[in-house]
Parts: structure tokens; sequence; C-alpha cells
């Protein structure tokens, strides 16, 4: 496969997806890389953004099987993972795996639920495997988690702990379309679009689960400078010196903005990485990533101010200023 | 229909009698803004002064005090330099080109002892002289601080630009490599610690000789650096170390070829700097081609310039500096605007006029005044005013002297300055004065006489062009057209009805000042003496722009908005605490607040007493529980306690106080953040 081929199966994909997705283009991007980097993506937004449709329509899109799990309070992590039920007529336990054992996953309102229950998906996020009653049991490739959260009603939910927000490779912010896309939208209900029947569209699958994983797999010919990797371990190393944070990002982000690079280079058909592959994707995978001082958050300023300042301090290589 | 005729009634109904125009005059010369009228010392010119015979000494209801202007020292026009010829002035002698017309038409050649109109041009013919350019009085201190600032600033200005050519030297004055030298010995790249270059030009030098060493890697490194700068100094991105290419790209998006072709650049570009292409000569060739048309494009700038200047010169607007003097004519076109007549002066060439220009909605087509001191007009000229006024136009010669094929001239000789209205035009029994002794004299019998003197000499002179009511008069001079000839008797009823009678709306006067505007922008620096200031300031555009680019100032990063810590807010809060001597205050503040946080932290129920916050507390921490109730009580113990340190104990006693309560607060913050925070 060479770079172009590479970039003209994405095209295909991200204009499949765009015919039901209208104006979620970014959106669409980062997905896709975060797929194909092996990540997790978690969205924040508000509800009717289109973010199950998303979901269905890259499942349909990539050839993979999508799941979809509603989390609410009394969500149990045997929900998640699925577990050992007594059968009667065999007299023994037998393994009822849960609906974690797909390829496309979307954790809806993950924040819903307990923390017990949001580890649940630790594992099967970090691992890609799911271990009960001592058994380990692999998930299917490639095994993509694409969560949601709503930034609005904080009544009753549980914030993801640190450690499982580090798990998601990216955390995107959806907001709404606007009033020309907004009107698209509506122009195509009229015309009879129907969400729920996506088979209707006529959307055109362009790979399967194999070439999928081909393609993740081809990211590791992409090739990084020396020059990009002491970039990448500038723009992390000033976020744990950054007077606002408490807590930078880990070396689990360098490695995630790595693999995103790559992901973003291969997408626009290069095999090299460029500095605009980190820079422009740093806020994404390293948002979620940062813990602020109570006096900064207080202050009313945000991560995304403290990635912004710190990539308007490191100095991007072989730069002509 | 009705209502166009409503309006039409409306407007016949705003319109004054033709007989009250003296009255109207009256009123519009009673303005302050015409200074003759009512300042008894108001300078007069020679010219203007020749009212004063016809005035005479008794009081002017117009003009009260132009009787005593009389007698006030005249106007001296000497500094109005090239306007001196004006109104104002002596004559048009003065105007334009040196060459006088009559000496090529011996039909205008004036009889000895006259000159062709008869007036005004004899007795003072004066040249204009260039003032020379003069110091103003400094002193002595003055010049010196003139001549040092002066100084000065030149040697400040040849420093910057030395030093900053200075500073390209060691690299401009690198001895270039020969072709075949082994890539080993080269130079080395471009390190992060070289000087930074940020001239266009000499970062192509660089390139180039870079490439001609066989270092394409820094060659198209260099070449990129070009392109980056020459864009940052026309204001189209802005280069910065922190940016990437894709951050420039997306700066041009407004300009979408820009914008594709440095998409291309820096294509290749990253290619070579973070990709496995190796930089050759084709590619270096690829980048260079595509680089110099945009950095190239530097005279852009002095084009605009120029282009500016040339808009600048074109500007119309037109300054009359005598227009409410006696000889000029702003109360002729406020009293014609009364009468609907809309006169203005004439702001484009006469070679302009349209032959064939059609007589307008009305069919009355234009009237024409070309006043005493307007440009004479050529052979060719006069040919197309005739042909214009054959046409339907009404043209009016007012002391201009006639073409030749009108058979009439001008001459001086009368006896009066009386003047009469004959049968031919018959406006009623008006009163009518003028100033000057200029008449006409006509060699047929052509034409229908307007007005004469007492002494039966011509004044004025109509003569019907064409089929289509077209009309040239000829006025022997152009006093009744002034402010100064609405002054006397019936005068300004007898302009109205004239101009009325003529029938057209639109009037036009055509002065000496039409002759003055520059044909080109050339013309119009060159009369303005404003070339070698231009050409400076040219020159110091050009070597600003060579030397900065088109961005004069120093490029740099906004500064960063920095906000205070928090801590700092609290540090400060502390310190007016501590000067204030409140520590006991600040205890008992805190000490309330941190009861609060353990009580919630540590009990689910609301118990009353400090004692099972105390058993919590130790179970959790593992804390001595006596220690923790005595660092409790203590706490509690402040609630109550309102004293004022400063008044309830000596200064011993609170220096002592405030470690108690200072540790009285650690201790209860140590307590808080061990069961979980203030949170």
């Amino acid at each position: 496969m060479t770079p172009h081929q590479f970039a003209e199966i994405c095209t295909n994909i991200r204009n499949q997806v765009g015919r039901v997705l209208l104006g979620q283009d970014e959106i669409i991007d980062n997905v896709l890389i975060g797929v194909l980097a092996r990540g997790h993506v978690l969205i924040e937004g508000v509800p009717g953004l289109g973010k199950t449709l998303m979901v269905r329509a890259l499942a349909k899109v990539l050839g993979c099987v999508a799941k979809r799990i509603q989390f609410t309070p009394d969500l149990m992590p045997s929900d998640v993972t699925g577990g050992n039920i007594y059968n009667q007529q065999k007299q023994q336990f037998e393994f009822m795996p849960g609906p974690v054992f797909t390829q496309l996953l979307l954790a809806d309102e993950i924040n819903r639920a307990p923390a017990k229950t949001q580890a649940a998906l630790l594992e099967a996020m970090a691992d890609r495997s799911v271990s009960t009653d001592g058994v380990t049991r692999p998930l299917p490739q490639p095994f993509f988690v694409m969560a949601t959260q709503n930034p609005v009603e904080s009544q009753g939910t549980y914030p993801l702990p640190e450690a499982q927000l580090d798990r998601f490779l990216m955390k995107l912010d959806v907001t709404h379309p606007s009033r020309e896309t907004e009107k698209r939208l509506l122009a195509n209900v009229v015309k009879g679009f129907d969400a729920a029947a996506l088979e209707s569209v006529g959307l055109e699958q362009v790979v399967t689960a194999e070439n999928l994983v081909f393609m993740q797999n081809y990211l590791n010919q992409i090739r990084v400078a020396d020059d990009l990797l002491d970039y990448i371990t500038d723009i992390v190393a000033r976020t744990r010196s950054h007077r606002s944070v408490y807590l930078g990002a880990s070396p689990r982000g360098s490695i995630a903005l790595l693999a995103t690079g790559r992901a973003r280079a291969a997408m626009e058909g290069r095999d090299f990485v460029i500095p605009d592959d980190i820079k422009t994707l740093a806020p994404s995978v390293l948002r979620h990533r940062l813990i602020l001082h109570p006096d900064a958050e207080f202050e009313g300023t945000s991560a995304d101010d403290c990635i912004q300042t710190v990539l308007s301090e490191a100095r991007v290589p072989k730069t002509a200023a | 229909m009705i209502a166009s005729a409503l309006v039409m009634l409306s407007v016949m109904a705003a319109e004054p009698s033709l007989e009250s125009a003296n009255e109207h005059t009256r009123k519009i010369l009673a303005h302050d803004n015409y200074g003759f009228c009512h300042n008894p010392k108001y300078p007069l010119t020679d010219n203007e002064a020749g009212w004063c015979p016809p005035v005479g000494p008794e009081e002017n209801s117009r003009c009260p005090a132009y009787p005593s202007a009389c007698d006030a020292p005249r106007a001296i026009l000497q500094d109005l330099g090239r306007l001196n010829f004006s109104r104002g002035g002596d004559g048009k002698s003065d105007v334009g080109t040196d060459q006088d017309p009559a000496k090529d038409d011996p039909s205008k050649q004036d009889k000895p002892g006259e000159t062709k109109s008869g007036k005004r041009k004899q007795p003072k013919r004066e040249t204009y002289e260039e003032p020379e350019a003069q110091m103003p009085e400094l002193g002595g201190l003055g010049y010196v601080l003139f001549w040092v600032i002066l100084g000065g600033g030149v040697l400040g200005l040849i420093i910057i630009i030395t030093r900053n050519s200075s500073s390209h030297k060691p690299e401009d004055e690198t001895p270039a490599e020969p072709q075949d030298a082994d890539p080993a010995a080269l130079p080395a790249p471009a390190s992060p610690n070289e000087q930074l270059v940020r001239d266009v030009s000499a970062l192509l030098d660089q390139a180039r000789a870079a490439a001609s060493a066989g270092d394409y890697n820094r060659a198209i490194q260099r070449a990129h650096a070009a392109l980056l700068h020459r864009l940052d100094h026309d204001g189209l991105i802005r280069v910065a170390p922190f940016r990437t290419n894709g951050d420039y790209v997306r700066d041009l998006g407004p300009q979408p070829d820009l914008r594709g072709s440095v998409r291309q650049v820096v294509r290749d570009v990253e290619q070579v700097q973070f990709g496995t292409t190796p930089a050759d000569a084709s590619l270096y060739e690829r980048v260079i081609q595509r680089i110099v048309p945009i950095v190239t494009r530097r005279g852009d700038t002095l084009l605009m310039l120029l282009a500016a200047c040339s808009l600048y010169s074109c500007d119309g607007h037109k300054s009359y500096p005598f227009d409410r003097s006696p000889s000029g004519a702003n109360a002729v076109i406020e009293l014609g605007a009364a009468y609907n007549l809309d006169i203005k002066f004439r702001t484009t060439s006469l070679t302009a006029i349209d032959r064939a220009e059609s007589l307008g909605d009305d069919d009355h087509g234009r009237t024409m005044v070309l006043l005493h001191d307007a440009p004479e007009p050529g052979a060719s000229e006069w040919d197309r005013l005739l042909d214009w006024a054959d046409n339907g136009h009404h043209l009016v010669l007012a002391g201009l002297p006639p073409p030749s094929k009108l058979n009439l001239h001008i001459e001086t000789g009368a006896t009066t300055h009386e003047l009469l209205l004959t049968e031919e035009f018959d406006l009623g029994d008006l009163d009518l004065l003028t100033a000057d002794d200029a008449r006409l004299v006509r060699s047929d019998a052509l034409g229908r006489p307007l007005l004469r003197f007492a002494d039966d000499s011509m004044y004025a002179i109509q003569y019907d062009r064409g089929y289509r009511s077209g009309d040239v008069t000829v006025f022997a001079d152009d006093r009744l057209f002034t402010n100064g000839g609405l002054m006397l008797r019936d005068n300004p009823e007898l302009l109205v009805r004239f101009l009325k009678d003529l029938g057209a709306r639109d009037i036009e006067l055509v002065d000496g000042l039409l002759d003055l505007g520059a044909d080109t922008p050339a013309d119009t620096i060159a009369n303005t003496h404003l070339t070698p200031v231009i050409l400076q300031i040219l020159a110091l555009l050009a070597i600003l722009c060579f030397w900065r680019g088109v961005r004069f100032g120093r490029p740099h990063d906004p500064p960063t908005r920095s906000r205070r810590h928090f801590s700092e807010h609290i540090e400060a809060l502390g310190t007016h605490y501590a000067r204030a001597r409140a520590s006991r205050h600040a205890a008992r503040i805190y000490a309330g607040w941190a009861l609060e946080r353990l009580r919630e932290k540590t009990l689910s129920t609301r118990t009353p007493g400090l004692y099972p916050v105390a058993q919590a507390i130790a179970g959790r921490t593992g804390d001595d529980e006596n220690r923790v109730m005595e660092t409790l009580v203590e706490a509690s113990s402040l609630q109550g306690d309102g004293g004022d340190p400063r008044i309830a104990y000596s200064r011993k006693a609170i220096a002592s106080a405030n470690i108690d309560d200072l540790k009285l607060m650690q201790d209860l913050a140590r307590l808080v953040r061990l069961v979980g925070g203030p949170r």
C-alpha cells in the first residue's frame, strides 16, 4: 500500500460517513484518526449531535460490528463485560459475552455509571481483553470505543477518574452545527432521510475489518524524524511545568501524540510526520490528560488554554523563524 | 401630471419676482461674509477700486461701507504669487502663457497706447517671481539645535542602515565553494543557533550560493525562509518560532492562488525536512521556480505610492480665494440660486466641450459665461465654442476679446458709466451703471445691440447663432457679473433678467483659475513646487521598503497576557492582615471554616460537640485523640473571642499571639488535608 492509496481509502471513508453526518468533518477525521491509531475516543457534547449515528455509519463503512451501551447509574460491570451463567442443561457455568465483545462500541453517557462500572472498560480498552472469573478472553479486532459524556447535566454523574481518562486516545468537543449545515440536515430529512434506517441511505462499505487492521499496522511505516520526537517531548514536558497545571500529560500522552500524528500523516498521503500533525492534534490528545490547579480553574483557565500556551512556547523544528 | 404641475407651481411660488432682485441682493450682501460692504477699512485692489467713482461718496444702501473702503489703503497682492493675476490682480497678461495672442493675429493688434481690451492691461504688467526659500528667523540657539537635530537624524539613519547591512556580511562575504567541491566538506546545514536572517534578498542569495555549492538541503531551506519572510513582510502571514507551515498556509486562506502555490512549496520542503526525499538539483529548481515569482513583488509598493500620488493630484476640488470680494462672483451665484439658476464655476477645460452637446430635457441648453480673465481660447477652441452655441446653447463673453469671426473688438473710450437698454433688449426701465470705460466696436452691422452707454457707444451685443436659438452675447467687460456690479442701482435685476431671458437654467462661469489646473499629475507636482519634497519622501520610502519590507516596523510577537497566580493574591491578602496585626481575626475566621469542613468530612449526621469530631479524625488519621481534641477546642474557643489584640494586649503579647495563631491554623490545615482536603 502506498501513502496515496491509504489517503484515497481514508477520503472514501470520510465521504461515506459525511453523507449522513453533515458538518462534522473535523470530528469524523479525528474519530478516524483514533480508529487508525488503535485508540479510543471520548466525545463531549450535548445529546442529539449524531454521535450514535456516526458510530453506526462508521461501522457500516468499515465493515465492523457495532454495539451500544447506555450507561446508567445502576449499570453493573457484568452488564458490560458479560459473565458466567449457570446452564442447567449442561450443569455448568457458561460465559455469556457482554456488549463489549464487539468491534466498535459506543459507550453512551459513560459518566452516568459509577466508577466501578466504568472501570470494567479499563482492561478492555487498554489490553483489548476481558477477564472474568480468572479467565481472560480477547476482544475482536479491531476494537474501538467511542464514549460520550454530556457536559451540561452534572447532577447524578460520576466524573471519569484520571486513570480512565488517560486510556482515551483523544477527547473531542462536539459543538452544534452551523445554521447552513442544520438547514441542509433538515432538507435531507424532508427528502426522507431516517437516521434509524441507515440501510436506506445506501452507505458503501469501503474496507473490511481485516483491511482496517492492515491499515493500522501500516502506520508503523510512517517515518518520524528525530526532531519531531524532540518536539513531542517538549510539548508534553511543558504541560508538566505549566504554572496552571497540577498534573501534566503522562508518557502515554506522548505516545498518543505520536500515534495520532502518524495516522494524520497517512491520511493526508504522506509517509512522514510533520510538525503540523503534532500541533494540530495536541489539543485533542492532551486536553483530558491535564489536571489544573484549583486556583487556575477558579480563574477560568481551561486545559485548552494551557495547551495553547504550551504550543505557543514550543519551538517548531526546522522552522524558518 | 398633477403632481408635476404642483411641483412647478410650488417652485414658481418660491421664486421671487424679478422686480425684487435688487432687494434680494441687498439681503445677500448684508451677510458678514461680504466684508467690503461692512468693513470701512476693507482693502480693495486697484481693479476693485474702479467701482469707487460710480458708487460715489454718498452712502450705498446695499454696501454701506464701500465709500469708506474706497478711501482705505489698497490691498497688497504681491504675496499671492500666481493668483495675483486673478480677480484681485491687474490683468490677464500674467495668466498662462507669456505669449500674447494678439501678436500672432494682426486683426487683434491694438492701437498705440491701447491694449486689446482697452483696460486693466496697460499700467501694471508684473511678472511673477519665484520666492526664494528662506530659513525662518530662529536665532543662534535655534540654528544650532536645528542643524544638530538634522545631522543627528541623518547620522542615525546611516548607522542603522549600516548596522543592518553589516549583519549579513559574514554570510554574504563567504567565498563561494567551487562547483565540484566535496559535499562532505561543504558547510554544515543551518543550525538553530545560526544567526537569524530576515532579509529576503539575502536569504535568496544564500539559497543560490548553497545550491551552487551543491548543498541543496540548505538551499531549499533558505529559499523556503525567503518565501516565508517575504509573505511576513507583506503582512500576509506572521512568522514565529512556534508556528508551523500548516499555520502559514492557513493564514493565506483568503488568497487561494497564493495559498496553493505556497502549499506546493511547503510540501516539497517538508519532504526534505521530515521525509526521506533527498534534496537534489531538480527539487531545488522546482522550489525556487515557485518561490521567485512570489518573492519578487517589491515594486508593487512603489507603484501603489505613485498611483496614490496621482489620484491625489487629480482631485477636482477648486478653491477660490476672492469669491466674496467685489471682484468675486459668490453673490451672483447666490442671487442666481434664488431665481432657480444653477450658476457654478466650470472645472473642466474648454477643450473638453462637446460641439454636439444635447440641449437637455428642457431644450434650453446651457449658458457659459467667459469672464474677463478666462483663459483665452485658441482658434480651434473658438470654433468648438461657436459650434457649441450654434447647437442651441448660449455663450456669453464678458470682457474677453471676441473671436475674429464676430468682426468685433473691445477698446476703451466710453465717456460715462451709465448704461441704457436698447429697443432690442426691452427689459423695462432699468437704471444701470458700470465701472470701466471699455466699449465694443463692430465693423459690420450684424448683431443686436443690447446695452449702450449714454454716449451711444456699445456695451453689449447679441448674435443669434444657428437654427436652434443658440446665441453669443458679448459684453465689453465682466463688471455686471461680479459682486461689485450688484452694488449699484438696477444691475441685479438686469443680470437676472438677462440670464432668465437666455432660457438656460445651468450656467457655467469660466474664470482665470480654470487654466491653472494641471493636465497631468506630474504637472500638478511641478506647479506646487513639491517635486523635491516628493522625491525625497519617495526615496526615503524606497530605502525603508528595501530595508524593512512593506511593513516598516520590527516584527515581534504580541506581548503575552500574564495573570497573577492565585497564591500571589493570597500572599497580598496575608500581608495586609499582618500589617493590621489581625492574626487573631484571621485565625478566628479560618478556625470557623476549618471546623465546618472537619465536621462535614468526618460525621455523616449532625452530631453536636467536638468530641465525636476529634474521635473520628483520630480514627481516620491515627493521630492522638487528645491532641486533636486540644486543637479543636482551641479553634472553637476563638469563636467567642472578639477582642482586638492591639487594645487588649501588650506588644509582646501580640507577638506571642501571632505565633500561636499561626500554629493553630497550620494544625487545622493539616487536619483538613488529612481528612480529604477542603472540598
